[in-house]
């Protein structure tokens, strides 16, 4: 097992190198002069002269050839020095280090709600089959899968507004800071970016759950006289969800990708949104930093689910 | 199969969490806290002896009857909320220019209630020499920074080293008339004092600013929102550490003291909140009406809509920040909402490469009919609806609210500017003038525009790609990033292109007096061309301090520009601002150099 996570960590290098290749290349062929870009301002309202790009292009170093604009940033890269936002001048690791927290809070949150919502709606889908509460959670599962995370979001920040006049509070605070206010800041975000993986898992849920009703230890743990409670949960709930923690552990990277577009809609300051804006002002440090940061995260959460399956069922062992 | 006891427990949780939520919803933070009266009539300043330079500007909202109840904190949006230094031009635009005017003192500013004319600021009065180059301000005694520390000559003078001298490599690009207008303060590339610099302490209380030359447009520029001065306590430690280069005064450090203004930072946190409190230092007394402002990021206009309606937020982005349908829908939701039109000013345009064929070069009779054609196809109002919503404003060569230039309808005398109900004559023009030129329907001009790439400036190029085609002209809207366009435009490779420098602030002239000046440099005339003459009368009315003996040149310069047809004037859109009812008729003000002061804002509280 040591060996197996050994050589898969080991994996990462060129699996990084490669994405941190492809990111920076692709950066740099596209159109435009980040000078330029810069110079004219936040709206494009500032002017400049050829001579000012030419200046900031030298302090940047983006007259060097491309080879070596990478080798600099790669060696900067694993020495933890993440560099300095063309935009704001400031650095990208405090950046990173102050979103984060956000973006993790809001993964965290998800997985609650994912977890709170899915398996008790699995379950009872399954132990009511075919009944019309079975249709309509099937229905509220399938809705999930089709609605991407962006639109469920807005859906819900209309539906807070109009219903009730409320939004989440303004000014994001960590939920130790102030856990009430942080907790409405939170929980509908993590609503919507759990909403598609809670679909998927509770069609898990449910059909782990009917294939395991059949199995004989079920039928004799029946037979001998337990009750229903004791036979679903104790006996049958358990083995069925073997599966769904695996898959629940794949959402783990979805859920970070998801917070891309989530944050911005719920204005939080992850992660995620810093991605954003980092395109939108084309601030190639950052970008690249953060495209590393997703790659890594899409990294570690395969890596977690298959060393999960391993743990969960003990026959599975890696060479 | 499962007990009914067992299916309600599940039933149970889901319905839990589902309260759990709703619950969430139950207790928003206020935000408006209590009010406090704190009314107290503004002090009477001190007459100004410079001439106003600014006409009355459209005012779209009344002043209100409701009594006014003074105190608590509004909540505003924008879009990006990072760093805070306002002679950097790198700091977030929206946030720097709708909080430098509460922070910050001017020496002289534009009056806040009339929006015309100058008054002093920190400059209690100021002198003129008699060659016009040589400005004396004498500061006001008693005014303190929110740390108590006096005002003092040398705080002036920090900031004017700033401005001309650019140490330490800050930009101070929205100050570029400082720049231009003050004579050097140092030797040279060296450290030295000039022999007449730029700024001189004469006393505590008094400096001297000496211009390279007569500038009829030095104080409207010393008007301009980012002329800002505050304390030297955290910017004379930087411009003299000569390790530390090209270095912004850092906010979440503590370098955000020394204002002057009415307001004083409170706390910030990048990319999330910038909040600014009453500052009880601030020497106009009872001033300001506010007890904060607290700026949030928002980035998402879902976002801004819902939190707006749903009373964390009491007025837009200084910048556009609400699209017209979500105006339209804040105020059908809250009845009571103000959305002033605010004219920006500027110019925006469709510019023609003359360098390119068949659109130039000026003087080929062919060329100057295609581009004779090409302006009297433009139907401003269409452009209007098309582009802007239909609120935009008439762009023509300078501003429409300066009345001492052209009137409105004095630029609607101009060929192409036809309102739309007279347009007819105009495009069956366009369509002869073509048809002379050999263009039919079988055989059309094909041309190419640059655009943006969404929003309004693509907007625009479509109405063109609409207008145009009436005449026999098809245009491919070209669309690319801003500095992918640039590239092309500095190396003249285009052929028709759409402009707006409505938010430069190189130049504050763009505000006060005549958008052309920016034609000196040519960074933001695209074309290649310059009517033969346009710079002599540019020479002459810069140095004229009377706006009488001012416009008749002014309309000359606007005559010959419009003569040759590369830049045609369009619309310029309008910045719809909403904000909650109740302001003590107070109209946020229009961009025209000055500055977003809330000073004497107050709030509907009942």
């Amino acid at each position: 097992m040591r060996k197996y996570v050994l050589r898969r960590l080991i994996l990462f290098i060129p699996t990084l190198l490669a994405v941190s290749i492809a990111v920076f290349v692709l950066l740099r062929i596209i159109p435009g002069d980040i000078a330029a870009l810069i110079l004219s301002g936040p709206s494009g309202e500032l002017t400049y002269t050829q001579e000012d790009v030419e200046k900031l292009r030298e302090q940047m170093g983006l007259n060097e050839p491309i080879y070596v604009q990478y080798v600099d940033w790669m060696w900067d890269f694993v020495r933890a020095d993440l560099g300095e936002s063309f935009v704001t001048r400031l650095s990208i690791s405090d950046q990173i280090r102050r979103q984060l927290p956000v973006t993790i809070q809001l993964a965290m949150f998800s997985m609650i709600v994912i977890s709170i919502i899915s398996i008790p709606i699995g379950v009872l889908a399954a132990v009511r089959q075919d009944s019309f509460v079975d249709y309509i959670l099937r229905g509220f599962a399938i809705l999930g899968l089709a609605m991407p995370s962006f639109f469920v979001g807005l859906l819900v920040v209309l539906f807070l507004s109009v219903m009730f006049s409320w939004s989440t509070p303004l000014g994001f605070v960590h939920l130790w800071q102030d856990p009430s206010k942080s907790f409405q800041q939170l929980i509908f975000p993590a609503i919507a970016l759990g909403f598609a993986s809670s679909g998927l898992l509770v069609r898990m849920t449910r059909a782990q759950l009917l294939e395991v009703l059949r199995e004989d230890y079920v039928r004799t743990a029946r037979a001998k006289g337990l009750g229903e409670k004791a036979v679903v949960l104790r006996h049958a709930v358990r083995n069925a969800l073997l599966p769904v923690v695996t898959v629940g552990g794949t959402q783990i990277g979805f859920l970070f990708s998801g917070t891309v577009i989530i944050e911005g809609i719920f204005n939080l300051p992850g992660v995620g949104r810093g991605l954003i804006s980092a395109l939108n002002s084309r601030d190639l440090p950052a970008i690249q930093v953060y495209i590393m940061y997703f790659a890594g995260i899409a990294l570690v959460a395969n890596l977690i689910v298959d060393l999960m399956y391993a743990w969960l069922d003990p026959r599975i062992r890696y060479g | 199969m499962l007990s009914g006891k067992l299916a309600r427990r599940l039933l149970a949780v889901g319905i839990s969490v589902g309260l759990l939520t709703v619950l969430a919803c139950g207790s928003a933070e206020e935000a408006t806290p209590t009010a406090v009266p704190t009314a107290t009539p503004l002090p009477a300043l001190p007459t100004v002896v410079a001439e106003p330079t600014a006409t009355v500007v459209p005012t779209p909202m009344e002043a209100m009857d409701d009594q006014p109840q003074y105190g608590g904190r509004i909540g505003k949006p924008e879009t990006e909320v990072n760093i805070f230094d306002p002679h950097n031009s790198r700091a977030g635009y929206g946030l720097q220019l709708g909080m430098v005017g509460n922070l910050y003192s001017q020496l002289v500013r534009i009056p806040l209630d009339t929006r015309t004319g100058v008054e002093g600021d920190l400059a209690e009065s100021w002198e003129v020499s008699g060659d016009g180059t040589e400005y004396t301000f004498k500061l006001r005694e008693g005014v303190v920074d929110h740390e108590g520390n006096p005002l003092t000559a040398e705080d002036i003078y920090a900031n004017m080293l700033r401005y001309v001298e650019r140490i330490n490599g800050v930009s101070v690009r929205r100050q570029g008339c400082v720049r231009n207008y003050v004579a050097p303060i140092y030797e040279g590339d060296s450290m030295a004092m000039a022999a007449n610099p730029g700024a001189e302490i004469i006393d505590d209380n008094t400096i001297l600013i000496r211009l390279v030359g007569p500038r009829a447009a030095f104080i409207p520029c010393m008007t301009g929102g980012f002329v800002v001065f505050h304390a030297d306590t955290y910017i004379t430690p930087i411009d003299t550490n000569p390790n530390e280069e090209n270095r912004d005064l850092n906010p979440a450090e503590g370098e955000l003291g020394g204002e002057f203004g009415p307001f004083k930072f409170e706390s910030f946190e990048i990319d999330n909140f910038f909040k600014v409190e009453r500052n009880e230092n601030y020497f106009r007394e009872g001033l300001p009406y506010l007890d904060g402002i607290d700026v949030y990021r928002i980035f998402e206009e879902s976002a801004r809509v819902a939190a707006f309606k749903s009373g964390q937020l009491h007025t837009s982005c200084t910048w556009v920040c609400f699209g017209k349908a979500n105006v339209d829908s804040i105020v059908s939701d809250l009845p009571d909402t103000q959305v002033p039109h605010l004219v920006t000013i500027g110019y925006r345009s469709y510019q023609i490469n003359t360098r390119r064929e068949p659109f130039g070069p000026p003087g080929d009779p062919d060329a100057d009919t295609l581009r004779r054609a090409i302006n009297l196809a433009v139907d401003r109002d269409i452009v209007n609806r098309l582009a802007f919503d239909g609120i935009g404003f008439l762009s023509p060569p300078y501003y429409v609210g300066w009345e001492y230039i052209y009137t409105e309808d004095q630029w609607r005398e101009f060929e192409g500017f036809a309102r739309n109900e007279d347009k007819g004559p105009e495009i069956e023009l366009a369509k002869q003038l073509m048809e002379s030129l050999g263009y039919n329907e079988n055989n059309r001009l094909k041309t190419t525009s640059l655009s943006a790439t969404a929003g309004q400036g693509l907007r625009e190029n479509e109405a063109l790609q609409t207008l145009l085609g009436e005449i026999y002209i098809d245009v491919e809207v070209i669309k690319l990033d801003w500095a992918t366009r640039s590239a092309q435009l500095e190396s003249y490779d285009f052929d028709i292109f759409s402009d707006s420098v409505g938010a430069t602030f190189v130049d504050p002239d763009v505000y006060h007096t005549n958008i052309f000046f920016l034609f000196e440099d040519g960074s933001r005339n695209r074309t290649g061309h310059l009517p033969d003459g346009w710079k002599d009368l540019h020479d002459q009315q810069t140095v004229l301090q009377s706006l009488e003996e001012r416009a008749p040149i002014l309309r000359q310069m606007a005559q010959l520009v419009m003569a040759d047809n590369f830049m045609l004037g369009t619309i310029r859109p309008a910045l719809q601002q909403p904000h909650r009812g109740n302001w003590m008729g107070y109209n946020p003000p229009v961009l025209d150099g000055s500055n977003f002061s809330y000073e004497t804002l107050w709030l509907d509280q009942s």
